[in-house]
């Protein structure tokens, strides 16, 4: 292969969030609520474009994600690359399978190839493990070269130097219409919330893009899509306050709209909330987790979020008032759960007028802490990952019997999403503009 | 007259459109009567009402969000609006 300009496909595999969960489906496709705050999650990942971009130059790549188009197994690639997460593997596994057949070389990394590499090696002649963006042209030269080896993985060259990486190749996924494209500007969190995989896949040195190097790809992203909104995919955007303040300033010079992942320490300070409105954010998703104090016990190492939960109500409203949007993370299945968990989840979000909320089962992704102590305790039902969606129970609790906890979540929702809340959510969020479109001193009356 | 209906007409829909564009904060060439609010813009509960809170200031109006609820387009919420301007006319000031 050597000096042979190489045909590369990167591919995203399709996914099916909503695998054997039939009724809740057809539930959530009649919502239009939901159908429309599912958009958000169904945007455009920058995963491969972010390989496709440190990909040497002098060889030809095609990104097809599988949502939105079909792979052409037949094409003469050199290399396909897939990634996945832990819900997708299953059917990457499917598509090495067809690669392999016809011989072509199969590279798979993502998150649950960080997490299992074991695994994904049965499947894969190539697993790339880890951070891309410092072991991927080093594979790309030793494949030309006929030396490439059976696993490359991020952790032998340590955390990458976010603040050094190219824009994303956004122009390679250009084909698609989107109206919701995903940017990631940072790396980390400092939680290390037991459910979650983030601090195993990023490790817990919290790293930053530059202000400019984000202003570049958000100009690059809407000079391809004129009117998607961008969701920034950091599992939380605003640790480090002073770099946000900064990206705030810039994003208010550029005329987009965006959303965030973050916590919900935001809401104490009011200044910077006005600085997130000024700046064209929508809306912030904010893992609250749960309605419940009890149950937020142990989630955290720190019980950051046990201790934040007296807040809750108090920052959700001064978040709202400033006309951005909360969309509520929850957890069913937390360890002090009970069958409390419907009334309490439902009164909270419908209570406080959360803009919308993301409810789903306590799921032992690989790569957490919660699936080492759920294995220890015998507690995981099934290793299947094509049920690892979120809405299906994949673990046994002593406070339900088996398939309560998919009954509590359709339960949930359905007390969320329905007629008399949208009214009421409307109604706050008529009286939020009002009162923000009129001058101080001034009172908006109710509607 | 029918002419001066249909400028005022026209104008309650360039600002409708400008509106939109501001809270979308989307280019105003980009917001065509057949742009999907929902689909291309993903307008959502909090954003829909900050429209048409900023389209009843403007307007004088009183729009009750259920109408809204099956508009699918900016041409078909240019329409609500401006049915709700041409009532007004046609009634007077309450």
């Amino acid at each position: 292969m050597r000096s042979k300009q190489l045909r590369i496909l990167l591919v995203s595999p399709r996914d099916d969030f909503f695998y054997g969960a039939g009724a809740f489906r057809e539930y959530i496709e009649k919502s239009r609520d939901i159908q429309t705050i599912l958009k958000y999650w169904r945007g455009m990942g920058s995963g491969l474009q972010t390989v496709a971009s440190v990909t040497p130059p002098d060889h030809q790549v095609e990104i097809v994600n599988e949502n939105r188009g079909e792979i052409d197994f037949d094409a003469p690639y050199d290399l396909v690359g897939v990634t996945a997460m832990t819900q997708q593997v299953t059917r990457a596994y499917e598509i090495a399978a067809e690669f392999r057949r016809r011989g072509r070389h199969v590279a798979i990394g993502g998150i649950h190839a960080t997490v299992m590499p074991d695994e994904v090696a049965h499947h894969a002649d190539t697993v790339v493990a880890g951070e891309a963006e410092e072991v991927w042209p080093g594979f790309i030269r030793d494949l030309r070269e006929g030396t490439a080896r059976p696993l490359y993985s991020g952790e032998e060259l340590g955390p990458v130097n976010l603040a050094a990486t190219p824009t994303p190749r956004h122009d390679l996924v250009a084909k698609y219409r989107v109206p919701v494209v995903w940017v990631q500007t940072t790396r980390g969190c400092p939680h290390d919330c037991e459910f979650c995989a983030a601090t195993r896949v990023y490790g817990r040195r919290y790293r930053c893009k530059s202000v400019e190097q984000v202003i570049a790809e958000v100009r690059h992203v809407r000079s391809i899509w004129k009117t998607a909104t961008i969701t920034f995919a950091d599992d939380n955007m605003f640790v480090n306050l002073k770099r946000s303040r900064a990206l705030l300033e810039a994003f208010s010079r550029e005329r987009f709209s965006w959303s965030a992942i973050c916590d919900i320490s935001i809401g104490r300070d009011d200044a910077f909330l006005r600085d997130l409105r000024a700046s064209g954010c929508r809306f912030v998703f904010v893992g609250l987790e749960s309605a419940s104090r009890d149950s937020l016990r142990g989630v955290d190492p720190a019980s950051w979020k046990e201790r934040m939960h007296g807040h809750y109500s108090e920052y959700v409203r001064r978040i709202q008032e400033n006309g951005i949007g909360v969309y509520g993370g929850f957890i069913v299945g937390l360890d002090g759960d009970d069958s409390t968990v419907v009334d309490r989840t439902v009164r909270f979000v419908n209570d406080n007028c959360l803009m919308a909320a993301q409810v789903t089962i306590l799921t032992p992704v690989p790569g957490s802490r919660l699936r080492q102590r759920m294995q220890e305790e015998k507690r995981i039902v099934t290793d299947d990952w094509r049920w690892y969606t979120g809405w299906n129970e994949v673990i046994r609790h002593p406070a339900f019997a088996p398939g309560d906890l998919e009954r509590c979540l359709m339960e949930i929702y359905q007390g969320i999403y329905n007629d008399d809340s949208s009214r009421k959510r409307s109604a706050y969020f008529r009286q939020v503009w009002e009162n923000l479109n009129t001058p101080r001193g001034e009172t908006a009356l109710p509607g | 007259m029918e002419g001066a209906a249909d400028g005022a007409d026209e104008r309650i829909r360039g600002r409708v459109r400008s509106i939109v564009a501001d809270v979308a904060r989307v280019d105003i060439a980009e917001v065509v009567d057949s742009v999907s609010i929902r689909e291309e813009l993903v307008l959502d509960s909090l954003l829909a009402m900050r429209v048409i809170a900023a389209c009843e200031r403007e307007f004088g109006l009183r729009i009750d969000e259920r109408q809204v609820a099956d508009v699918q387009t900016i041409g078909q919420f240019a329409d609500l609006v401006a049915s709700h301007c041409a009532r007004r006319r046609d009634v007077g000031p309450p």
